[in-house]
């Protein structure tokens, strides 16, 4: 009877095993620590699922790239030989071809919030120069020579500390690289209120730090809710056309939110679809990391830079801040600037908890909001911006 | 081997972005400054009416 019948555990590797504790791991800090559970427990599953020897959820060509069919015609033919996995389907038709992503666009837009943005434009600026992370962490990438130019990119758009555009740029460009990039991504926003404290201490002095800020912030009106999302797409889309399908998206679901003729397909978007989107997309992360494919130098790489990424970008934001104030009569809390990197609304909360540390009377939330959701603009812009240039 | 005039060209992104940034707060601070404005005259208009 054992002769016909196969375990897994004579094919486990080491490998293997290493993956199932990176994986127990990632599941322990979603649950109990709360760390982007949302995604990290799906990606968490989608590698024991996949590092199971002999489960055949998703199979490898030669070239280290998830197997695919030749044709649609042949793809029945291929799941029932066992030439293809479940999640290879989800990687080609989801991935791949950038649909999961592309409408994850509309959910995120249908929860973001710009009026903190609108009340204050000057915070795009903020939210602009907290791209800096990207840019720097892409020469660093690049000119270690560990990566191409497209997966230099991809590292660096970490940076931008925003996870659905660090998908869509990685599975256009360097789709060999989604596992990692994407987990590097997603935990180190988690991760966003341990490295944002000492660097925001480091570049400013007490006294910045206690600027007072009134603490409420112009009320907008439906008008300009509306006509926002709509203005900002078409100058983003004449700018960098790249960026359309993204942009498009997010400021299509953003629409849907402050029409107030449209709550239903906003809740919508907002809520079942985009956690169907979610899981699909942690546990086709998750799957594309395999032992063989996951333990690279490469990964050990870009866990180290999304680090430095993160660090630069703050900076970037917090110079923005300051530069700004050169200008300005009533100073602003530099802070602020900080909340630039995205990360909605993890980096705003953690301005808010330092603002009120150094100043009680502070409360820097709403202020903080403006940079943050300006954050989630700008990195749509230069995700545009390096798909353009790459692609 | 690192092609240093490709890795110029890119990073030049930063600044795109930047000016591309900056112009929709230009737009931004005018549309809301209309807005406003407009707002205020109809509530004037109300009061008076």
């Amino acid at each position: 009877m054992f002769g016909l019948y196969e375990m897994a555990f004579g094919s486990m590797t080491w490998g293997n095993i290493v993956m199932l504790v990176i994986a127990g791991v990632l599941i322990y800090l979603g649950i109990f620590k709360n760390f982007e559970p949302v995604l990290l427990v799906p990606i968490g599953f989608g590698i024991i699922l996949v590092n199971i020897p002999l489960g055949g959820l998703m199979i490898y060509a030669p070239d280290g790239m998830p197997a695919e069919s030749a044709t649609i015609g042949q793809l029945l033919t291929d799941i029932g030989e066992g030439r293809i996995g479940l999640f290879n389907i989800l990687y080609a038709y989801g991935l791949k071809t950038e649909i999961i992503p592309f409408l994850i666009f509309l959910g995120l837009g249908a929860l973001c919030d710009f009026s903190p943005t609108i009340a204050r434009p000057i915070s795009l600026f903020f939210g602009a120069t907290a791209q800096l992370g990207v840019f720097i962490v892409f020469i660093i990438a690049y000119g270690s020579g560990l990566f191409s130019v497209n997966e230099a990119a991809c590292v660096g758009l970490i940076g931008g500390s925003d996870g659905p555009p660090v998908i869509y740029l990685t599975a256009a460009l360097a789709p060999q690289l989604l596992g990692p990039i994407a987990l590097a991504a997603y935990s180190y926003m988690a991760l966003v209120p341990i490295i944002m404290p000492p660097i925001i201490r480091l570049l400013t002095t007490k006294k910045e730090r206690e600027i007072y800020m009134k603490p409420q912030v112009r009320q907008v009106s439906k008008k300009e809710m509306v006509l926002f999302p709509i203005v900002i797409f078409i100058v983003v889309a004449l700018f960098v056309p790249k960026s359309v399908p993204i942009i498009g998206m997010l400021m299509f679901g953003n629409l849907l939110r402050v029409t107030g003729v449209t709550d239903r397909l906003a809740q919508s978007a907002g809520s079942v679809f985009i956690d169907v989107l979610t899981f699909l997309l942690g546990l086709t992360v998750g799957g594309l990391m395999t032992a063989e494919v996951f333990l690279t130098r490469q990964t050990l790489a870009i866990i180290g830079l999304a680090a430095l990424a993160f660090v630069f970008s703050t900076i970037g934001g917090l110079l923005g801040a300051k530069f700004v104030n050169l200008f300005l009569k009533e100073k602003i809390n530099p802070m602020i600037g900080a909340a630039g990197v995205s990360a909605v609304p993890m980096a705003a909360r953690v301005v808010q908890r330092m603002g009120q540390k150094a100043n009680p009377r502070n409360f820097l939330l709403m202020h903080a909001m403006g940079p943050n959701m300006a954050g989630v603009i700008g990195t749509a812009v230069v995700t545009g911006v390096l798909y353009g240039m790459l692609k | 081997m690192v092609d240093w005039g490709l890795t110029a060209k890119i990073s030049s992104g930063y600044g795109v972005n930047i000016i591309v940034l900056i112009i929709l707060l230009v737009i931004a601070t005018i549309i809301g400054k209309a807005v406003q404005r407009s707002e205020a005259k109809g509530k004037e208009g109300e009061k008076k009416g």
